[in-house]
């Protein structure tokens, strides 16, 4: 138990270690992280206020109120964020396998994966949570349902995701050494959990199905909203941690099988 | 012209060469209007009209406009302020080519790809969702739609390369595209039609180039404009252009004096 408190104090030193240098580039280069960061913000606020202004004449959009959808929207925003925060150090993969660079990473005393995911936090993907999540709390309100038991459900079903994305990257990376394509299949993650902008009810089948099932954007991004509301099926419930555990440790084992096909290329 | 020819050719080859590469980015194309044309038919569902549009309107604007989208934003020119950053412009200069034709032509490829694609998966997912669409029949609508996307080509093309431009003051050439990116995605028209807006906000965007781009060639397919407002439209519309290719000019040749070829 003692060592294992050691090990996790170990990797959050480390972890400190690369974001703050992470930071210090990112800082390096003013004007970027400026523009990036106002950018950022221009699409989170661009697409709520289409949204409201859809909902002003709407008042319902698949079966879910104007502050529910809101909530939906935000919840999306909450864990795409968080994800961006975290693995940003996953977009710049590809340069170390194709460069061959990542044998560097091979010899260090730390677990190459921890490296590979989380060994380029974006802080500034912290600055875009403190506006959503005040709003979210705000949505939440509105929503009726903002009760303690809801709220731990959320941050549970939260945690759950926040699995499944980190499953997704993982899966990312071990594509990445096997194909050395990384940016497309990163960007199509994204595109893919951004089906999650709305409640899943919205799409028709068989889209809805296939986005519970075959890629559970549904799972990553509307559960914890629905859990939140009140409108989760039991047995979506169960799926959820199933999904999350199978593609968890999918995701490792396929890690795992990558590193002994990784070539050295070009090193 | 055969040179340029060929530099088009060049870019289909390079294309077909990373073929992943354009599978994957002609997927995620797929999926943005997936999302959009489902968010529509959601908020269509049983109502009969919206914002001034029935449900055929809106489907037809979203699924046209991702055509159009196709045309307009497939462009190589993104690459320029890389090209000015590693110094490899250096080598288009030394050439017995205009730099601008050649990126023209760069595009031309692009475009000739992405359309072909385009068309090939809107047509796949009207089969499989079979939307009520409207088609319009009217020949003169459908020439100035046409002339319209011209006028998209010319003043994307001359915004891009603009933006690409930053590279001779800048190392940081991606902030200031996507920033672009961000403003295309809401005001342009891909995502909504621009005249559901309040409007004060609607015709301040109607003075600005981004509505030039999908709104208004789709809104004149769809037969929704009067002839006057159409030629309006392109009178604002050649105004920008012979203004951002003035402007274009005047920053190449200041670009160019303070290009250091670093790289090189």
């Amino acid at each position: 138990m003692v060592l294992m408190v050691d090990k996790i104090s170990y990797y959050f030193k480390v972890w400190r270690l690369y974001t703050i240098d992470s930071f210090s580039v990112i800082l390096s280069s003013r004007f970027s992280a400026i523009i990036f960061t106002i950018a950022k913000f221009f699409r989170f606020i661009f697409f709520l206020l289409f949204l409201v202004f859809i909902l002003r004449s709407t008042n319902s959009l698949g079966g879910y109120s104007e502050y529910e959808v809101v909530f939906f929207y935000l919840t999306f925003s909450l864990i795409d964020s968080v994800t961006q925060l975290l693995f940003r150090e996953v977009y710049r993969f590809r340069s170390l396998i194709v460069e061959g660079s990542f044998d560097y990473i091979l010899l260090k005393p730390i677990n190459s994966l921890f490296r590979s995911l989380t060994g380029g936090a974006d802080l500034l993907d912290l600055f875009m949570l403190i506006p959503i999540i005040i709003l979210l709390v705000f949505s939440a309100t509105k929503t009726g349902m903002f009760t303690p038991f809801n709220t731990i459900l959320f941050l549970v079903f939260i945690f759950n995701s926040l699995i499944l994305t980190t499953a997704f990257h993982i899966l990312v990376l071990a594509i990445g050494i096997l194909t050395t394509s990384v940016d497309h299949t990163v960007l199509i993650y994204r595109d893919v959990v951004s089906t999650g902008r709305l409640p899943i009810d919205v799409y028709r089948e068989p889209v809805r199905g296939f986005l519970t099932f075959i890629l559970p954007v549904a799972i990553v991004m509307t559960v914890p909203a629905k859990a939140f509301l009140g409108k989760l099926p039991i047995e979506l419930v169960i799926v959820s941690f199933i999904f999350a555990a199978v593609i968890f440790i999918g995701s490792l084992k396929l890690w795992r099988y990558s590193l002994t096909k990784y070539s050295s290329a070009s090193s | 012209m055969r040179k340029y020819l060929l530099v088009a050719k060049n870019t289909w080859d390079e294309y077909m060469q990373y073929r992943l590469n354009f599978v994957m980015w002609r997927v995620r194309n797929v999926l943005r209007l997936i999302i959009v044309y489902f968010l529509w038919y959601a908020i269509f569902n049983q109502r009969g009209e919206l914002f001034g549009y029935n449900e055929s309107q809106i489907l037809t604007y979203i699924l046209l406009s991702s055509i159009v989208a196709s045309i307009v934003f497939s462009t190589k020119t993104q690459d320029i302020g890389e090209e000015i950053n590693s110094g490899n412009l250096s080598n288009l200069l030394i050439k017995p080519i205009s730099v601008f034709k050649y990126w023209m032509a760069r595009d031309l490829g692009d475009k000739l790809l992405n359309i072909a694609f385009s068309i090939v998966e809107v047509f796949v997912l009207i089969i499989f969702f079979k939307p009520p669409l409207f088609f319009q029949t009217n020949p003169i609508f459908i020439f100035l739609f046409i002339l319209g996307i011209g006028f998209s080509l010319a003043i994307y093309f001359l915004i891009s390369i603009l933006i690409g431009f930053f590279g001779f003051w800048t190392p940081d050439v991606w902030g200031p595209r996507f920033l672009f990116y961000i403003f295309l995605e809401f005001f342009a028209g891909s995502l909504f039609p621009l005249d559901i807006l309040p409007k004060p906000v609607f015709s301040t965007l109607q003075l600005l180039p981004f509505n030039y781009l999908l709104y208004f060639p789709v809104k004149i397919y769809l037969g929704q404009l009067s002839i006057l407002s159409i030629f309006e439209g392109f009178f604002v519309g050649l105004v920008w252009i012979i203004v951002l290719y003035l402007f274009t000019n005047k920053v190449w040749f200041k670009g160019l004096k303070s290009y250091g070829a670093y790289g090189r």
